[in-house]
């Protein structure tokens, strides 16, 4: 079981894939399934954080600002997880998945966009930064902040409810509405993710949501991937990070929303 | 500023690379005793009942750990994963502190708060 884990992790925050696995595949109840995955979330966040930040991509300041929206959300996520019915939290699953899927293919250029206004919002909280080019380091500035906080929120909400990293929103609302490069998106969202698991997996633990007998073997096998994966981000090509994503996102929406829809979950 | 914000990050991944290691380190111990005790029982995870409630504290956690119940290490375990963030949100705290960054001192402790809430509130 714990060898099946390994190979599906490389970049990902991971719970995307393991909450649909565990519950299509291995018909464990959606809630021990978020349990097991938050845990392995936090694993893959954490285990990869020590190799991107010897990069030097990701941006401690913007990590750490936002966390404040990401916990939040998360606290209130995963207060309500108790309440709704466990087909309604696949729907949304599905619906997730779906969103993240088909947003990434709208996107094509707008990153890395350095001409964006220097002053604003961004500036005061000593957000900009810059990140190791091929020809010494390259600044940002960062865009839109009150948006980009309020779709943290909603990220932080939505791993509460559903166990993942939220990953994909995160970097979402890093890439897109602050116009930072994909690189610092993915790494700082690296981060959140291992931040805003916590606090929604504090939760969990204390209402028995986390079982150790699935954690476990779920949460080892994350560690060996989230290790190998995090070697293969800065070489990796951009566009073909984003395909894979895309892919294997599209899939599991399906599946996901087919199974919550037939209450098969 | 930039190059203290580099080291700093530089420790945090060091830090969480421990906590990750060590967690690991506890549920395989965790796991190694259970198997020994309970070999080849096949699980039934699809039937939800909640987790006993020894395991869903912090400090029940720690006293099935004297008792080298294999669950509890299992727990203690996963217990250890989910405060490695933590710890690292408290470095982020100290690091800005001695960096005298007091707008990133307040910001991370609000994020702190948040976080002992979900754990202990």
């Amino acid at each position: 079981m714990a060898a099946g884990f390994l190979g599906s992790l490389t970049g990902l925050g991971g719970g995307v894939v393991i909450v649909p696995l565990l519950t299509l595949a291995f018909g464990v109840d959606f809630r021990y399934a978020v349990g097991a995955s938050l845990v392995s979330v936090i694993a893959t966040s954490s285990g990869a954080a020590a190799a991107y930040v010897r990069e030097g991509y990701s941006n401690i300041r913007i990590g750490l600002f936002l966390e404040i929206a990401t916990s939040a959300g998360a606290l209130l996520g995963a207060a309500l997880a108790a309440h709704v019915s466990t087909s309604v939290l696949a729907g949304v699953f599905g619906l997730v998945l779906l969103y993240s899927a088909l947003s990434s293919t709208e996107h094509q250029a707008g990153a890395a966009d350095a001409r964006s206004p220097r002053g604003g919002l961004g500036a005061r909280l000593r957000l900009n930064g810059e990140y190791p080019g091929p020809s010494g380091p390259i600044a940002y500035a960062v865009r839109r902040v009150p948006l980009g906080f309020s779709m943290m929120a909603m990220a932080g909400a939505l791993s509460g409810l559903l166990g993942i990293g939220s990953g994909a929103l995160k970097v979402l609302a890093m890439d897109r509405a602050m116009g930072l490069p994909f690189k610092v998106s993915t790494t700082t969202s690296n981060f959140m993710i291992g931040v805003t698991a916590a606090a929604s997996a504090g939760v969990y633990l204390s209402r028995g949501y986390i079982e150790p007998g699935l954690a476990m073997p779920v949460m080892l096998g994350v560690v060996g991937g989230a290790f190998a994966g995090s070697r293969l981000l800065a070489g990796a090509k951009v566009s073909s990070l984003r395909h894979l994503f895309r892919a294997v996102l599209l899939i599991l929406a399906i599946e996901m929303i087919y199974n919550g829809w037939t209450h098969r979950i | 500023m930039r190059i203290t914000d580099v080291g700093i990050e530089r420790n945090m991944g060091r830090l969480l690379q421990w906590g990750v290691l060590l967690s690991a380190l506890f549920m395989l111990t965790g796991a190694a005793i259970y198997l020994k005790r309970h070999g080849l029982e096949t699980p039934h995870y699809s039937l939800f009942r909640g987790v006993p409630s020894e395991f869903k504290s912090p400090a029940g956690i720690w006293r099935g750990m004297l008792n080298l119940r294999a669950w509890a290490i299992i727990q203690f375990g996963a217990l250890l994963m989910i405060a490695t963030p933590v710890m690292r949100v408290v470095f982020a705290v100290v690091a800005f502190l001695f960096e005298r960054d007091w707008l990133y001192t307040v910001i991370s402790a609000i994020v702190l708060t948040l976080l002992s809430y979900a754990l202990f509130g």
